[in-house]
């Protein structure tokens, strides 16, 4: 067991590394020199080596990667090229309303995604069943974005029950916190919803028919029984697996409902710094993206380790 | 990363019969495919069509009114420049398909041949290659829109390469395990015995088995694709205006909402339908291309069909079949009441199909009954309709009562057969590697079954720990997990359960048809004793009449659905009367080899000497070898020392059970794996151990293990044994290549110019006879050259690798377990088969069996294998009539014989 689990870490701390060389070589080496970029090609040779000298983009590249990684590691992001502002606490406060707004979504989609999955599943031979299939693969055909505008035009303009818009922090007051991460957190659900109950649905088909849950029924447990106390948790494992993915996917995904929802999260900011030229920022921004989902796949690899005893490996 | 499927597939016992699947859906049009090619054929016409036509021109304000609602001159309203909102749907969907094909062409382009590279090399070169498409995994395809955007400007061609390099990891994976499936293949083995090369089985084998499930990865692709495009735009990111474009039509229509709704619903629709149709479409085709679905027709194996091929076993026209008798006949006079008592059951599928037409059976208290018959028959049906466990789409009609309890049992819904079953009706099933919930200590396992009936969780507890121990399983094995078992302790785990409530009647389905034949006697007694101990019934279902002849007291012959013989086991087995009961005994009782003077190597002297020092040349000569590889960091060592010789003309057996390294030996031999010490000569090829490199880089079925460039033997060497000598799988299932012609498929090994002799067919139509005259010889239709494996039963399916094995005329015929996946009324023909070609193509036969009767029947010298070692060997009538070893003596009593 822990031999496995340094083997994960070796391989997680691999991955980040080449990861964000990655990052660095697409957004810092390849773009040209930042200050360039920053301060137009007609400036002056002082100007330039003066602006190198402030960003710390005068030394080797390898220095300067290895800096910025350091950075990373300790927390301190960077000061913004564009703005001179400090990162760290900017993108610290933008995670919490994306992470908010994905974990609260995903939260809404398991609640609808697992008993309607399966189900669709148990039932997947009769109308129900069926239904319940079709309605959710054309909920995976709809764009989040498109469920966010049509939610707006419903609640916020026709009915006027919730704000179109915006964000208020739940320090700020609970219920207005409430009121404004309804709707974007639904829409981003939503569609959720839709496709982890495709993988509910066909993970609790493939345990139906397995010989244990027979067996199962065999000892004298009804077909009800044996799923719920045999099949569900067999189920799970390959369930965890997507809402790991999924979540990874609605970090990226919130970008969009973020902007329909003029809420002030990651997205918004990497849309920002991108639209501002403010490479920094992006880059900074990204590896924050980054880590995360491969955190969380890293993540999904132990909880698997953890739900299945075939896959702990004796010692 | 974890690959959950690698986990959840057991090692399936291929030994064990196929479990009969139920065919309950009608073949023909699939409804999601149709749909789905519907919506993306809608698609893909709108935009070809906006090509030459739109309505109004997509691009130009025209409308004198703007934002409009629908109506009859612009169908969908138009715009706040007063645009057609029609016209630009129209052309929208030109940027959408460009945006798809291309990045679903990126990603499939790179992806897949990495992906089969992946697959096919293993190593450290695979590894790399998955690494790396682990940290592509980190960057979707819309943030690397984002950032490619941010960095060389947003536009469709940003878009279409972000989108595409963010979906490689996708193709790559899906190619890689689809290689890896179709590697493990017997028929990539058998190519790779008929020295074809690496680039010979990806185009051939590879790449047509692939293809499929990359097709479906494309569709799926591209409806993401379609949806990452759309947001893209929404964002700004995506196309830049004027050209019209979905998800930026979307994005405008935010600013009127309220006002202009359809601006927002329209786009909205376009790109749902996009969607849902390329996600139907992957869908549909995954659920046509199924392998597991598509074999369903032909996985039924059944003697009858075996000579007409093509269609299902089937049990014939449901009309003609008698009418159910009333279920409230009168009970026949039968002392005493019978434990079980099944009266005229039938059993169709929900389309009418018959499984089991008027079956009538009972046992009685403490009686155990056999139920004999081959797969197809209907036996499992039997008792899974008996214990109300019928799989969906299958019902059944008729009386099941059981003793003290009122009514029938198949008018009880499943409430109440779930009160009846393990507690007065229990069941042991067939594949004790499956039959166990992987995520349960096996203790729980068992005490859950007296819980459910009421005990408490103390009692139980202490019980499965009693129960455990009596049958036979060491202490501490309550904690275990079913995965630290092995099958024959997962079925004593089975036993337990099935006995724990000390049922009325106990029906064991094929419970030892998985097990070695040591496991199986052991097995075998214990169930007896515990059934007879609590003097339960017993209703004993299997394939095999040895083993009923020594458990049961009467037995009812199943054929096809239907009842042809029942009786005392002793009478019916004594004086069968039926047709069907008298074939199977013949063909279950395999006769020791008379052994011919042509084939001895010894003219001059008395057998065993001449056999241990054989006069005629060994063609085959193995000398001390082992064969170590590592499995998770564990030495395995698979053979310990191992020396054989066979002399040419020989028919040498190799008995031996799982694990015992017959396997692996038969692999070395033919040139598929290498010895790690030890020295081996093949067909006149010296095939050196392989430098540590090459022997690590893979298990016995590694694809590195074959390569053996350093210190093995040369390839020209390996040719020569290639030509030389030819493979038998025990699976036919998977030794034939499903997506080729059994023509080409025969054809195969000629294709390689080093492994045709030199009279041997060169051009085309030689190649043609030669494959006819090879399925003539093993008794085929010559129209078979055009058919499909699946249309084929699984002898004739053997008689093809037979034949794929001869064309090439090798002088070494080896035969790995080649009738153990049989029935048993097929068995028997393709064993005499294989011995009339050995005589007739005077062939060396190196044939490896878990059964002594097999090996009896057909070679005249023997070796006992066992965890590695030989423990005897010599003449198969001296090494079978008076073993010396203690083990060679416990495999003969353990197989089951047919006592008559």
């Amino acid at each position: 067991m822990a031999r496995q689990l340094a083997s994960h870490l070796a391989q997680l701390v691999a991955t980040l590394l080449v990861a964000t060389a990655a990052i660095f070589v697409l957004l810092r080496v390849l773009p040209g020199d930042p200050a360039v970029v920053a301060l137009g090609i007609e400036a002056s040779p002082e100007a330039l080596a003066a602006w190198r000298a402030e960003h710390g983009t005068d030394g080797p590249l390898v220095a300067q990667y290895l800096e910025w990684v350091g950075g990373l590691l300790t927390g301190d992001l960077g000061t913004s090229y564009v703005t001179s502002q400090d990162l760290t606490p900017l993108v610290a406060d933008r995670v919490q309303v994306t992470g908010i707004l994905v974990l609260l979504g995903m939260l809404i989609a398991l609640v609808v995604a697992v008993p309607v999955g399966t189900l669709a599943a148990v039932w997947h031979r009769n109308a129900g069943g069926v239904t319940l299939s079709a309605v959710s693969q054309v909920g995976v055909a709809v764009p989040n974005f498109l469920v966010g505008v049509l939610l707006v035009a419903l609640f916020a303009v026709r009915l006027g029950w919730l704000p179109s818009g915006g964000w208020v922090a739940p320090v700020e007051g609970l219920g207005e916190f409430w009121r404004h991460v309804l709707l974007p957190a639904l829409a981003l659900g939503s569609v959720q919803a839709a496709i982890i109950t495709r993988y509910v649905r066909s993970a609790v088909l493939e345990i139906m028919r397995e010989d244990f849950l027979r067996t199962a029924r065999a000892k004298g447990l009804t077909f009800t029984g044996a799923l719920v106390r045999h099949g569900l948790r067999n189920a799970g494992v390959p369930i965890v697996t997507v809402v790991g993915v999924q979540i990874a996917s609605m970090l990226i995904g919130a970008v969009v409902i973020e902007r329909v929802f003029a809420v002030p999260g990651l997205g918004s900011l990497l849309l920002d710094s991108v639209g501002n030229r403010d490479l920094l920022a992006v880059q900074s921004i990204v590896a924050v993206l980054v880590v995360l989902v491969v955190l969380l796949n890293f993540l999904v690899d132990l909880a698997y380790t953890l739900l299945d005893p075939r896959l702990r490996r004796a010692s | 990363m974890t690959d959950p499927a690698a986990v959840a597939v057991g090692h399936l016992d291929p030994r064990s019969p196929v479990v009969e699947p139920v065919e309950t859906r009608r073949p023909g049009v699939h409804p999601q495919l149709v749909i789905g090619a519907v919506l993306v054929a809608l698609v893909v016409v709108t935009a070809l069509v906006s090509l030459v036509w739109t309505p109004y021109d997509p691009e130009h304000a025209g409308a004198e009114r703007l934002l409009p609602p629908p109506g009859a001159e612009h169908w969908f309203g138009t715009d706040r420049f007063g645009r057609d909102v029609f016209s630009q749907v129209m052309a929208g969907a030109q940027i959408t398909l460009l945006v798809g094909v291309v990045a679903v062409g990126i990603a499939a382009v790179v992806g897949v041949p990495l992906g089969v590279l992946a697959g096919m090399r293993g190593g450290r070169l695979g590894a790399l290659l998955m690494r790396g498409s682990d940290i592509l995994l980190a960057f979707p395809g819309l943030l690397l829109a984002i950032v490619l955007g941010a960095v060389y400007g947003a536009g469709t061609v940003t878009a279409m390469v972000a989108l595409g390099i963010g979906s490689i990891p996708a193709f790559a994976r899906v190619a890689r395990s689809g290689t890896l499936q179709v590697m493990r293949s017997d028929y990539v083995l058998a190519a790779r015995a008929a020295n074809r090369g690496e680039l010979a089985i990806a185009a051939r084998h590879v790449l047509p088995n692939i293809a499929g499930t990359v097709l479906v990865q494309c569709s799926v692709n591209f409806a993401i694709a379609v949806l990452a495009e759309a947001g893209l735009s929404f964002l700004g990111l995506g196309t830049p205006p004027p050209t019209p474009s979905w998800g930026r039509m979307l994005q405008e229509s935010q600013q009127f909402l309220g006002v202009a709704d359809h601006l927002a619903i329209v786009p909205g629709v376009a790109i749902a339908v996009a969607v849902l149709g390329f996600n139907l479409l992957g869908d549909g085709l995954r659920d046509v291309l199924d392998p597991r679905l598509s074999a369903v027709s032909s996985s039924g194996e059944d003697p009858k069909a075996a000579s007409q091929t093509g269609s299902a076993p089937q049990v014939g026209p449901a009309e003609t079949w008698p009418a159910p008798v009333d279920k409230a006949a009168p009970r026949e006079a039968q002392e005493p009441t019978p434990a079980l008592d099944v009266r005229h059951l039938s059993v169709r599928t929900d389309i009418g199909r018959a499984l089991l037409a008027d079956v009538t059976l009972s046992v009685a208290p403490g009686e155990r009954v056999g139920l004999i018959g081959e797969s197809g028959s209907g036996k499992t049906m039997t008792a899974l309709a008996a214990l109300g466990l019928l799989p969906d789409g299958v019902r059944a009609t008729g009386h099941v009562g059981l003793a003290g309890v009122p009514g029938n049992l198949l008018d009880r819904g499943e409430r109440g057969m779930a009160g009846l079953r393990g507690e007065a009706l229990s069941m042991v099933f067939q594949e004790p590697m499956t039959a166990l919930n992987p995520l349960m200590r096996v203790g729980r396992q068992v005490a859950e079954t007296m819980t459910l009936h009421g005990a408490t969780r103390g009692t139980a507890t202490e019980r499965a720990a009693e129960l455990l121990a009596e049958v036979g399983l060491p202490d501490g094995a309550a904690r275990r997990y079913p995965h630290e078992l092995s099958g024959g302790q997962r079925q004593r785990v089975v036993l337990a359960m099935a006995l724990a409530n000390d049922p009325a009647v106990l029906v064991a389905d094929e419970p030892t048809t998985a097990l070695d034949v040591t496991v199986q006697r052991q097995m075998l007694d214990l169930m007896v004793r515990l059934v007879r101990d609590r003097g339960a019934g017993l209703l004993f279902i299997t394939h095999d009449l040895a083993v009923v002849s020594q458990v049961c007291e009467r037995v009812v012959v199943l054929l096809d659905g239907v009842v042809v013989e029942e009786g005392p086991v002793a009478e019916v087995f004594a004086d069968p009367q039926h047709d069907y009961t008298k074939r199977l005994l013949a063909a279950s009782t395999l006769e020791p080899r008379v052994a011919p003077p042509r084939a001895e190597p010894s003219l001059a002297g008395p057998v065993e000497t001449a056999l241990a020092t054989p006069i005629a040349p060994a063609l085959l000569r193995v000398e001390d070898v082992t064969r170590t590889y590592r499995s998770r960091g564990q030495a395995v060592h698979a053979l310990q020392g191992v020396s054989l010789e066979v002399a040419e003309g020989q028919r040498f057996g190799i008995v031996g059970e799982s694990g015992s390294g017959k396997s692996t030996l038969l692999r070395i031999v033919a040139g598929l794996d290498h010895a790690t010490s030890g020295r081996v000569v093949s067909a006149g090829v010296d095939l050196n151990p392989a430098s540590d490199a090459v022997r690590d880089a893979g298990g016995p079925r590694g694809t590195r293990g074959v390569r053996g460039t350093r210190g093995g033997p040369t390839s020209a060497e390996l040719g020569d044994l290639r030509a030389a000598l030819q493979l038998v799988f025990q699976d036919p299932y998977g030794s034939l290549d499903p997506r080729m012609t059994v023509g080409d498929i025969v054809a195969e090994p000629l294709l390689n110019p080093a492994n045709v002799r030199d009279a041997g067919p060169r051009t085309a139509s030689a190649r043609r006879d030669a494959v006819r005259e090879m399925l003539d010889a093993v008794g085929l239709p010559l129209d078979a050259t055009e058919r499909y494996p699946h249309q084929f039963s699984g002898g004739q399916r053997q008689r093809i690798a037979i034949a794929r094995a001869l064309v090439c005329r090798p002088r070494i015929l080896v035969a790995d377990e080649p009738v153990s996946a049989l029935d048993v009324s097929v068995r028997r023909q393709v064993l005499d088969l294989l011995a009339s070609l050995a005589d007739e193509y005077a062939l060396t036969l190196l044939l490896v069996s878990h059964d002594l009767g097999v090996v009896r029947h057909v070679c005249d010298h023997v070796a006992v294998m066992r965890d590695g070692r030989i423990v005897e060997q010599g003449p198969t009538a001296q090494v079978y009539d008076t073993p010396q070893h203690e083990y060679t003596r416990r495999l003969r009593d353990a197989t089951p014989l047919l006592v008559r």
